[in-house]
C-alpha cells in the first residue's frame, strides 16, 4: 500500500476561520457608538447529560424522531418527575465558573403556556428560587470587546429547566410535525443584567460563554445542533424593551441588535412610542411577531411534585475544587513563557478543545530542546485543516502525542518532510486502529527523506526545464514563482526531501542560470 | 379570626396539629368586627370554635360593587384569560355576562384575602417535608429509578415518525 500524495493544504484552515470570525465581531470601529443602547441576554444552554432532566430516557440529537421518549416526556397522567442529579452538577459548574452565589436551597416552578411541543401545558423551570444568582462574566480586550478595558457583565441568575420538543411546519398545510426527543432535555437559562452597550460586546459575551462551557465540560454549546439559543432584550434611550428570540449564531446576535437599534431609533424620530414586542430575525431583518407576554401571563406556581433542591455545603465546595482551569487562566498560561504562543493560536487550541493534547505533545518534546510553540504551529496551522467534522475528538487517539512529537523531531532533523508528515496524519485519521510507530510507518510507506544530493539536484534541474516560463518570471522579479517551483520539486520527489534543502539547491541553480539571488 | 386563617382551617380542619391551630388563631388580620382574644386551653374549646362559622363569602361580597371595583375584567380581557387557560369561549352574550360577573365577584374575594398583612411570614409553597441534601457522591450519577417506557405502541398515529398537529394556534413562549 502506498500513501497518496498529500492534497493541497485547505485554504480555509481552522486558524483562518477563527481569525475571520474575530474580525467579523470587531468589524465596527471602536469609535462607532450606539448612544442610548442597552442590551441584556437570556441564553438557553443544553447540558451534556446522557439522560433527560426528569426522566430516564436518553438525550439525543438527530436520532429517529420520537425514538427517545418516555411516558413522562409526553406527560401521560400518572407519571412523575425524578430529578437527574448529574444535571445539577453541570449547572453548579457553570454557576461557579461565572462567579455566581450558589443557592443551597432552590426550587422548581411551573411556567404555563399551551403549545403542541409542550405536552404537559407547562415547562418546569426555576423562576422564584434559582440554583444560582448574582454572578458575572468578565470580557477582556482579547475577547474582542469594544474598548481596551475589561467589562464585567452581570448575571442575574442561572436556572435549571426543561427543553421543549421540536416542531417542524409544513409549507403547504396547517400541519405541525412534532418530535419529542428534545422534550425534557436539561437546560440552564443564563440571564444577564442589561450591561451591554455595544452589539459587538454582546457577540463577544456569547462567544466567550461558548468557550467557557465547552472547556468545563458543561455543554458543547453548538448553535447548529440547537445546544445554544440566544434571546436578546434591546432598549434605546430608556424606552420599552423588545425581545429578539432564538438567535442561532454570534453573527446573528450582533446584526440583529444593530437592526433593532436602528428600528427603535427610527420609531423614536417619528414620534411613535416603542411598544414591548417579541421579535424574530430572519438573517436580514427584524420581524415583529407578537406583543411581549407579561410575567403574570405564565401563571408561575411552585411545582407540587418536586421537593426543593437542597445542596450540602460540602458538595458545593467539592464541585469548586474539582473545576478544571478556566479559559482565561489557560490563555494567560499559553501566551506566557515557556509556551509564548500567539494569542490567536492559544484561542484556537481552546476553541477546538486541544489544549490538553498540546500540553501532552509538549511534554514529549521536552528532551528535544525544541520550542513548545512548534507543537502549536503544527496543530493549529497544519493538522486542524485536515480534520473533518468532530474529528478533533479522535485526534489524540489517532495521532497520539508521541507520534506527533516524533514527526516534529524528524522534520526538524530533515528525516521527514512536512508534506509526508501530513500524509501520515491523514492516514492515521482514517485508520485510527493502526498502532505502528512513526518510524514503522515511514519504513512501510517509504517516506524517509532521500539523502542523495545528486538525486535532488537532478529533480530540481528537471523542474526548471519543465517550467522554464515560471523560472523566467521569477528571474524577472516575480518572487512568488519561487514557491511554485519548490512545490513542483516536492511533488516530483514524492515529498521525500527537506524543503530547506530544496530551496537551497533551487537558489543555487537559479543563480547560475539567471544570475538572480 | 383572620380570613386567611379561616380559609386554611376550613380546608385542613382537624388534621392540623394543635400547635399550628393556635398559631393560625393568633395571626392578626382584617376582620369585620373586633373580638377580644380568648384564652384557649383544651382541644374541646378549639373544636367548639371551629364548629361555628363566623363569616361567609357572601357576607364579603354584599358589601361591594364588583363591576366597579374590577372594570379591567371586560370581554377582551376575559377572552385573553380563557385563551391562556385553554378554556372555551362563551357560547353567547348571556354566558359571557355571567362569566364576567362571576369573575368580578371572585376577585372581590381575592381582594379581601390580599388585605391580610403577611409581612414577615415565610410563604408556604409546598406541603411536605424537605428531602435529604444532595452530597458530592449523589451528583456523579444519572441513576433514575423511573422506568423507561417506550411510546412505540402509538406508532400507528405517527406520520414518518412525527406526531402531527393541525391548526396549532397555541401560544408560543
Amino acid at each position: 500500500m502506498t500513501l497518496r500524495m498529500a492534497r493541497k493544504w485547505p485554504i480555509n484552515s481552522c486558524s483562518l476561520r477563527v481569525t475571520w470570525e474575530f474580525k467579523r465581531l470587531a468589524s465596527t470601529k471602536a469609535d462607532v457608538k450606539y448612544p442610548g443602547l442597552k442590551c441584556g441576554l437570556e441564553i438557553h444552554l443544553q447540558l451534556k447529560t446522557s439522560k433527560k432532566l426528569f426522566s430516564a430516557s436518553q438525550t439525543s440529537f438527530q436520532d429517529t424522531p420520537n425514538s427517545n421518549v418516555s411516558l413522562y416526556d409526553v406527560a401521560l397522567p400518572g407519571t412523575q418527575p425524578q430529578l437527574n442529579h448529574h444535571a445539577v452538577l453541570l449547572a453548579l459548574k457553570a454557576a461557579i465558573a461565572m462567579n455566581c452565589k450558589i443557592q443551597n436551597r432552590s426550587s422548581f416552578d411551573r411556567k404555563h403556556y399551551f403549545y403542541a411541543d409542550q405536552p404537559a401545558g407547562y415547562q418546569i423551570t426555576q423562576f422564584y428560587n434559582p440554583i444560582a444568582k448574582d454572578g458575572y462574566l468578565r470580557l477582556l480586550p482579547r475577547d474582542r470587546r469594544i474598548g481596551d478595558k475589561p467589562l464585567d457583565v452581570g448575571l442575574v441568575q442561572i436556572q435549571l429547566e426543561q427543553d421543549t420538543g421540536k416542531s417542524t411546519y409544513a409549507v403547504d398545510s396547517d400541519a405541525a410535525y412534532i418530535d419529542f426527543n428534545r422534550t425534557n432535555h436539561p437546560l440552564i437559562e443564563i440571564v444577564t443584567a442589561p450591561d451591554l452597550y455595544y452589539p459587538e460586546d454582546a457577540g463577544a459575551f456569547v462567544h466567550k460563554l461558548q468557550l467557557l462551557v465547552k472547556q468545563i465540560g458543561v455543554s458543547s454549546a453548538q448553535f447548529q445542533a440547537g445546544e445554544m439559543r440566544v434571546d436578546v432584550n434591546v432598549s434605546v434611550n430608556g424606552g420599552q424593551r423588545c425581545e429578539i428570540k432564538n438567535l442561532a449564531s454570534v453573527h446573528d446576535v450582533v446584526h440583529a441588535i444593530k437592526s433593532e437599534y436602528k428600528r427603535q431609533l427610527a420609531e423614536e424620530k417619528k414620534g411613535t412610542p416603542v411598544t414591548s414586542h417579541t421579535l424574530g430575525w430572519d438573517g436580514k431583518q427584524i420581524l415583529i411577531q407578537r406583543p411581549k407576554e407579561q410575567t403574570s401571563e405564565y401563571r408561575y406556581i411552585p411545582d407540587p411534585e418536586l421537593p426543593p433542591l437542597l445542596l450540602s455545603p460540602d458538595a458545593v465546595e467539592k464541585v469548586k475544587q474539582s473545576m478544571p482551569k478556566l479559559p482565561d487562566v489557560l490563555l494567560d498560561e499559553l501566551s506566557s513563557s515557556p509556551h509564548s504562543l500567539r494569542m490567536v493560536d492559544a484561542q484556537t487550541l481552546l476553541k477546538w478543545g486541544l489544549v490538553e493534547y498540546y500540553f501532552e505533545v509538549v511534554e514529549k518534546l521536552q528532551d528535544s530542546g525544541l520550542a513548545p510553540k512548534l507543537a502549536a504551529n503544527w496543530i493549529v496551522h497544519h493538522i486542524l485543516g485536515l480534520l473533518g467534522p468532530n474529528e478533533e475528538e479522535i485526534l489524540s487517539v489517532a495521532v497520539t502525542p508521541q507520534r506527533l512529537a516524533d514527526m516534529i523531531k524528524y522534520e526538524r532533523d530533515a528525516r521527514l518532510s512536512k508534506m509526508n508528515a501530513m500524509n501520515i496524519v491523514q492516514y492515521l485519521l482514517h485508520t485510527p486502529d493502526d498502532s505502528r510507530t512513526v518510524d514503522e510507518l515511514m519504513e512501510a510507506f517509504d517516506l524517509k527523506n532521500s539523502t542523495d544530493q545528486s538525486e535532488l539536484v537532478g529533480i530540481c534541474e528537471n523542474v526548471l526545464k519543465e517550467h522554464e516560463d515560471a523560472a523566467e518570471k521569477y528571474a524577472a522579479g516575480k518572487k512568488g514563482f519561487f514557491n511554485f517551483l519548490v512545490g513542483m520539486v516536492m511533488k516530483q520527489a514524492a515529498g521525500k526531501c527537506s524543503v530547506k534543502e530544496v530551496r537551497k539547491v533551487l537558489d543555487e541553480l537559479l543563480e547560475q542560470r539567471y544570475d538572480v539571488k | 379570626m383572620s380570613l386567611l386563617s379561616s380559609a386554611r382551617l376550613l380546608r385542613y380542619g382537624s388534621s392540623v396539629c394543635r400547635e399550628c391551630r393556635l398559631t393560625l388563631l393568633r395571626s392578626s388580620s382584617t376582620s369585620s368586627r373586633y373580638t377580644p382574644p380568648v384564652k384557649i386551653t383544651t382541644d374541646e374549646e378549639l373544636d367548639k370554635i371551629f364548629s361555628e362559622p363566623t363569616w361567609t363569602v357572601q357576607s364579603l361580597l354584599s358589601q361591594s360593587n364588583p363591576e366597579e371595583l374590577h372594570s379591567d375584567i371586560n370581554p377582551s380581557s376575559l377572552r385573553q384569560l380563557l385563551r391562556r387557560s385553554g378554556l372555551q369561549f362563551p357560547k353567547d352574550e348571556q354566558e359571557e355576562r355571567k362569566l364576567l360577573f362571576d369573575l368580578q365577584r371572585q376577585l372581590v374575594f381575592v381582594d379581601h384575602v390580599q388585605d391580610i398583612d403577611t409581612s414577615g411570614i415565610e410563604p408556604l409553597n409546598r406541603i411536605g417535608e424537605d428531602g435529604e441534601k444532595l452530597q458530592w457522591e449523589d451528583l456523579q450519577t444519572e441513576d433514575n429509578e423511573s422506568e423507561i417506557l417506550s411510546v412505540k405502541h402509538f406508532s400507528e398515529k405517527l406520520d414518518r415518525g412525527y406526531y402531527v398537529v393541525r391548526d396549532n394556534s397555541g401560544i408560543r413562549e
